[in-house]
């Protein structure tokens, strides 16, 4: 069974070029890392409203103003996943997270409905093995040490590492639900947790941002202009630094 | 020829043809069906009688409630199957071509098709779907955990010995369907995602 760590070699040399001189320094005086990921690219557009732009296109879009609305802050350095029109596998996604050492994992993405009324974004961490997901279960295993004697060592199933960062994620996810509560494009739904494949293997907290629904006129009039998506970033935004404001770094 | 050899070829013909006719009657005899009828099989034929209609039964098959948030149950009439594999089977194919009436919908696409179901002894279930249920998945992430657990669901209501569905999508293991729900383990129930049974989800197609 695979652990915990799953890396790719041919990420860690596309990305080695996104973090500045100054996001370097800012990492050696304490600043942590988050990694923003934009749902979708390439030839995997996404959902796609009937009259509005693809989601691979939005949450592209929104990532950068995120990481805009971040660079300035001390304490952060952002990491995008992709900043241009590719196609990422979700393992690769959670990968750059896990050898970055993020603090956060942002995957964000559109939504949608049977129902058209449904509207405003909602949150997902990963579930537990009581809501479909998978459960934890990481004993300790004795194994002998040099020297004599044994020692405890915690194997995690990389599919289930995820579970132990449920409370970071669920504060995450509730930051992100006030911030866009207090502007009342919070969905009913508020924060969720399913099985998802890029909140897998994270270890770190980690949640899918569904910032609206393709099946809302107003949530894609909202997502397709600047103005909306530069309020969105700015919602985002708010969440992580009070995140990592109550998150003590390791 | 003679008409002395003619005679006696054709006495040895008539004698082969009488030994071959006893031979073989001895040999259909032993091996063959009972000439005589046996307790099993009276000589007498029996009236014909109509078959008994099978037993029938109720499966819940589950679809998009009318807030677009959670599944809800539309009880399936269908053959009672001696196999719950089979029983699964039966609730799937009817899944995939159901038409519930507005406002419920199907989580399924169009043109999604079967194409096998296996058992493992540990009481998972293997679904493989055609690819239609990827290609022509309107995609989003919440109707494509509704998706998911629409089969999940229905598959465990129809085999209760079942503890977790794994979907295949052309006989692969697949990373996700559409970009969010993780395919590449066996998923349990999700209760949460669903509503009890009530007025709205009696609701018959």
């Amino acid at each position: 069974m695979a652990l915990a760590l799953v890396g790719s070699a041919s990420w860690l040399r596309l990305q080695a070029d996104e973090t500045s001189p100054q996001a370097q320094e800012r990492l050696t005086t304490g600043a942590r890392v988050v990694v923003i990921d934009p749902g979708h690219g390439g030839d995997d557009a996404g959902t796609v409203a009937p009259a509005g732009m693809p989601e691979k296109d939005i949450t592209l879009a929104i990532a950068r103003r995120l990481r805009t609305a971040l660079d300035g802050r001390p304490e952060v350095v952002t990491v995008l996943t992709r900043d241009d029109d590719r196609r990422l596998s979700l393992r690769d996604r959670t990968a750059l997270a896990n050898t970055r050492r993020a603090a956060a994992l942002i995957s964000l993405h559109v939504t949608a409905s049977a129902a058209d009324t449904l509207h405003g974004a909602e949150f997902t961490v990963l579930a537990a093995d009581d809501s479909g997901g998978v459960t934890l279960e990481s004993p300790g295993t004795p194994l002998p040490v040099t020297g004599g004697g044994t020692r405890v060592i915690e194997f995690a199933p990389w599919d289930r590492v995820a579970l132990r960062h449920r409370d970071e994620s669920m504060r995450l996810a509730g930051a992100m639900a006030a911030a866009f509560e207090a502007t009342g494009h919070l969905s009913p739904r508020g924060v969720q947790s399913a099985p998802l494949a890029v909140l897998t293997g994270a270890t770190m907290a980690a949640v899918v941002a569904d910032l609206g629904y393709a099946t809302h006129v107003d949530d894609m009039a909202r997502l397709g202009s600047a103005e909306g998506q530069e309020a969105v970033a700015r919602q985002l935004r708010e969440a992580v630094l009070q995140f990592l404001a109550e998150t003590p770094a390791p | 020829m003679t008409a002395r050899g003619m005679m006696l070829t054709l006495a040895g013909l008539v004698l082969a043809a009488f030994f071959g006719w006893v031979l073989l009657s001895q040999v259909t005899r032993l091996f063959g069906p009972p000439l005589i009828p046996t307790a099993a099989t009276p000589a007498v034929q029996a009236p014909t009688v109509a078959p008994t209609p099978r037993a029938r039964t109720r499966v819940p098959v589950w679809v998009v409630a009318a807030d677009g948030t959670h599944l809800v149950t539309i009880p399936q009439d269908m053959v009672q199957e001696s196999s719950p594999l089979d029983q699964a089977r039966g609730a799937l194919d009817a899944l995939l071509t159901l038409k519930p009436r507005p406002p419920l919908t199907s989580a399924i696409p169009t043109g999604t098709t079967l194409l096998g179901l296996y058992a493992t002894d540990t009481g998972e279930i293997y679904v493989d779907l055609g690819g239609d249920v990827a290609r022509a998945h309107p995609g989003g992430t919440l109707r494509e955990v509704l998706t998911t657990y629409s089969v999940v669901h229905t598959v465990l209501d129809a085999m209760p010995s079942a503890t977790a569905v794994q979907i295949l999508i052309d006989g692969r293991e697949v990373e996700t369907l559409a970009g969010h729900v993780d395919l590449r383990r066996p998923l349990r129930r999700a209760d949460h995602l669903t509503r009890p049974p009530g007025p709205s989800s009696e609701t018959r197609p």
